[in-house]
């Protein structure tokens, strides 16, 4: 499965979950903006670790992390181009 | 629309016709606090996360389980977030529970609390629930401290033992600290001010000098000097019931008059003191706890507390618990 797909699908799955109305997921929509709290995403980062093998927060600095939802796809794209280079 | 948080949607989740309020926090200095806290959460959240991140959580979170013995309430910080408070919790003594109180509003469909004495009230029910009689610990982050002491003079007012309250960080507003305490800060910032002087050009340091005086004026008035504007502020959160209750909760602490308690109190203080906080907290604690021990966690600032400074912050809280006779077998 694609990145963004597996994203898309884990953001909507966590706002089910935990009751959440989440808003159209455009790359240029703030994930602050999706209707997430920061416990919604911190459970995102752990399942998409669980899925992809990475995490790529541990070892980004933080002025990458990312802002809106297109850079959280490309964060993730990024460390999944590096992690099948290694 | 330029949602504000008092504007928010009902029930606190925005909808995707609301934009990033004007008077926050920007959306990439926000979204950076959130990633860090989630960093630094990794570990806890692997061994804890199903339990607590349960939809069916409600105001107290077990943030660790433990054999039953004598717990630790934790309280967040303004904004709310039990996340910063789980690198803490992964690392206090292993057999002592532990479990996080959420603010009222969290959930969007309630208001959030207006006082400390409303928010300490609230903390006291949720944490009942579990422990209905017995003595507990308290510790509270930044403006958590504040709901801590209250709870913990709610608490012992009603018979019940607290054996120690952990203020990490965590003041009254700069309007009940004491002259000289003011004197310090301010006469620390003109030295700074004259020093940083030097570099600039002429324009450059006029500029620098207009900025600096900005600055005091805002120091000022939120030390309560009448005769000028009172400050907006900046608010904190990752989504629209969390700022809710960020401002709800700087409105109260920065209402609070705290009453004289006489329980011990340890206040951990960062090694890289905050610029407009005292050197000694004991400047301004001391009228108010008669009986305060302070700490300073090396190598922490006032968020590494609960990031990159959660070993070092854990290891001080152990040592205290363990030098204050509090061990989980005592009870």
């Amino acid at each position: 499965m694609l990145v963004k797909e597996t994203i898309v699908a884990e953001f909507k799955r966590v706002a089910g979950e935990q009751g959440k109305t989440l808003a159209a997921l455009g790359d240029g929509m703030m994930l602050l903006e999706t209707g997430l709290d920061s416990l919604c995403f911190a459970v995102i980062v752990a399942r998409l670790e669980d899925g992809f093998g990475f995490d790529p927060f541990q070892t980004a600095g933080d002025e990458t992390f990312p802002v809106t939802f297109g850079d959280f796809v490309r964060f993730y794209e990024a460390a999944a181009h590096a992690h099948s280079a290694d | 629309m330029n949602l504000t948080v008092d504007q928010a949607s009902p029930g606190g989740i925005p909808g995707p016709e609301d934009h990033w309020p004007a008077d926050s926090l920007p959306p990439g200095l926000a979204s950076a606090r959130m990633f860090r806290s989630i960093r630094a959460a990794r570990s806890w959240l692997h061994a804890q996360g199903a339990a607590v991140t349960s939809p069916d959580a409600g105001a107290l979170v077990k943030m660790k389980p433990g054999d039953g013995g004598v717990p630790l309430f934790m309280i967040p910080g303004a904004a709310g977030s039990i996340l910063q408070l789980g690198p803490l919790a992964d690392k206090m003594p292993e057999p002592m529970p532990v479990y996080a109180i959420r603010p009222r509003g969290l959930n969007g469909s309630e208001q959030p609390c207006e006082s400390i004495r409303d928010m300490a009230e609230n903390g006291i029910i949720a944490m009942r629930a579990i422990r209905p009689v017995g003595p507990c610990l308290l510790l509270g982050y930044s403006a958590g401290g504040l709901v801590a002491l209250e709870m913990a003079q709610l608490l012992t007012a009603a018979g019940h033992a607290v054996p120690l309250v952990i203020l990490i960080d965590t003041y009254p507003g700069r309007r009940v600290w004491p002259l000289r305490c003011h004197v310090e800060i301010l006469g620390r910032q003109v030295v700074r001010a004259l020093w940083a002087l030097r570099r600039y050009s002429l324009a450059g340091a006029r500029r620098e000098v207009l900025r600096r005086l900005r600055s005091l004026f805002d120091y000022l008035a939120a030390a309560g000097v009448r005769a000028l504007p009172s400050l907006p502020v900046l608010i904190e959160g990752t989504s629209a019931a969390s700022r809710r209750i960020y401002l709800a909760t700087y409105k109260a602490g920065e209402a609070y008059r705290p009453a004289r308690y006489d329980g011990k109190v340890i206040f951990i203080q960062p090694d890289a003191v905050p610029n407009l906080e005292p050197r000694s907290p004991e400047q301004v604690w001391r009228r108010f706890l008669g009986n305060l021990d302070v700490r300073r966690v090396t190598g922490t600032t006032h968020s590494g507390f609960v990031e990159s400074g959660a070993a070092a912050t854990a290891a001080t809280i152990r040592e205290c618990l363990r030098q204050a006779g509090v061990t989980y077998q005592q009870y």
